[in-house]
């Protein structure tokens, strides 16, 4: 009979860093020359694979893995391939897009009303990649008012016909002037806010018990801290308010996220 | 080794001693096959993700460096995108595996089994720590498949609200389990 599942993985994951860790003491010796002449060979090896890949065939060959032009990839989630096409698969409305590099993730793409791009930014001290900031799509179904008191359940509203509007008005936010713009064919208006708070008129309550932090509850999937600085774009599609912001921490975060989140609204298509 | 079972993830992470590793595996394994059951609901999918996780967390154990962020934290990051690459190609890839020469462990009727009630027990466990009406409305609609009308028709409430609420349950399971915001 086979030995269990969990403890012959273990055993061959234990062998495996045995492995990777001989593997690692041997690698000084051979760059200090013990062995110039395999050295000297991997070395031609490498320039090989370098002329290979840099032949027209050999692009041919790396761009198999990718999409093939004019077809679009579901999207799960996840890290996002850049030159690839991906067609959102329950949103309302459905969209297609592109990313410009590979520093985008989907954290979930199973919400029909809402869509999450993060900006990852470079690896923390901890090893893991931040999140510098956010593009992201909104059907809001409702808002939460924010003279009302009492939990959030209780402050939820239909959303405004004139989302925008409203939002300028919001007690949390400073808003600029809006002004017109055009994303993938739809013509609508956009505004830098600004989330400015010392209470928030209403508190988004999972938000401290999640990220340990206050949050202002505008609406669902809505929910900033103070401080955190966004362009708000508001459309109508379908008949409905349809939102697309782009936002980040800071001013300095939202001005290095803005060429990358445009670079992904140019390739935008919704249906 | 009494010095090496009393290290902290961090310590076993980052420790040339290959049984180190291990160690951090034990402590970790049943969570991973549980998440990965409930997320796929098939135990030999559960496993081959549940190899692959760990094999790359061995390549990239390196790059680890302890701070805020728990190890455990880490080792879920890596999972979340292994499982979204088995949601993107409909089967578990097994890059860091053949990375590593290793071939996943063959899964029989008992490991299946096994697999299976993690799956079921963590999910349970997670659950029970959630408010009742997010518990409801994420078992309702991420378990037992059940469509957001008739979810609020049963709670007596908004579609928006059961929406939110189990929007807001997974929230807190993934702060819980250490998963980015």
């Amino acid at each position: 009979m086979s030995r269990p599942f969990v403890s012959e993985l273990r055993r061959e994951l234990v062998d495996a860093a045995a492995r990777r860790e001989r593997r690692r003491l041997r690698l000084p010796a051979l760059r200090l020359g013990r062995r110039p002449a395999l050295a000297l060979a991997a070395a031609a090896c490498a320039a090989i694979a370098l002329a290979v890949v840099a032949l027209p065939g050999g692009d041919q060959q790396r761009n198999q893995t990718s999409a093939a032009p004019g077809s679009e990839t579901p999207l799960f989630g996840g890290s996002l391939d850049p030159n690839v096409r991906y067609a959102t698969r329950v949103q309302r409305p459905a969209l297609s897009l592109q990313v410009d590099d590979d520093g985008w993730f989907v954290p979930d793409a199973s919400e029909p009303s809402y869509l999450e791009l993060q900006r990852v930014g470079p690896r923390a001290q901890s090893g893991q990649e931040a999140v510098v900031g956010r593009l992201s799509f909104l059907r809001p179904a409702q808002v939460y008012d924010p003279n009302a008191r009492g939990s959030v359940d209780a402050a939820l509203a239909d959303v405004p016909e004139d989302f925008l509007g409203w939002l300028r008005r919001h007690p949390d936010v400073r808003a600029g002037r809006p002004q017109p713009v055009s994303v993938a064919g739809l013509d609508g208006m956009q505004i830098d806010v600004t989330i400015a708070f010392s209470r928030p008129a209403l508190e988004d309550p999972e938000c401290r018990r999640t990220v340990g932090r206050v949050c202002t509850a505008i609406a669902p999937f809505m929910t900033p801290v103070n401080g955190e600085r966004a362009r708000i774009m508001a459309f109508e599609v379908d008949g409905a308010p349809y939102v697309i912001g782009i936002s980040a921490f800071d001013q300095r975060g939202l001005d290095a996220l803005l060429p990358h989140a445009e670079a992904v609204l140019e390739t935008l298509r919704v249906r | 080794m009494r010095r090496l079972s009393s290290g902290t993830d961090e310590e076993l992470l980052g420790s040339a001693d290959p049984e180190a590793f291990g160690l951090f595996y034990d402590r970790h394994v049943h969570t991973m096959l549980g998440y990965f059951a409930r997320r796929t609901r098939d135990p030999e999918a559960a496993a081959d993700l549940t190899a692959e996780t760990f094999a790359a967390a061995l390549v990239a154990r390196r790059r680890f460096r302890p701070g805020p962020v728990p190890a455990s934290a880490w080792l879920f990051g890596i999972a979340q995108h292994k499982l979204a690459d088995y949601h993107r190609h409909g089967s578990a890839q097994d890059r860091a595996l053949r990375k590593l020469g290793m071939q996943r462990p063959p899964v029989n009727a008992d490991d299946a089994e096994l697999i299976a009630s993690l799956g079921r027990e963590s999910a349970a466990d997670m659950l029970s720590e959630l408010p009742e009406d997010q518990r409801k409305a994420v078992a309702g609609h991420v378990i037992d498949d059940v469509g957001y009308p008739e979810l609020a028709a049963a709670a007596g409430t908004s579609e928006a609200v059961v929406r939110k609420r189990v929007s807001r349950g997974l929230s807190s399971l993934r702060a819980r389990i250490g998963v980015r915001r």
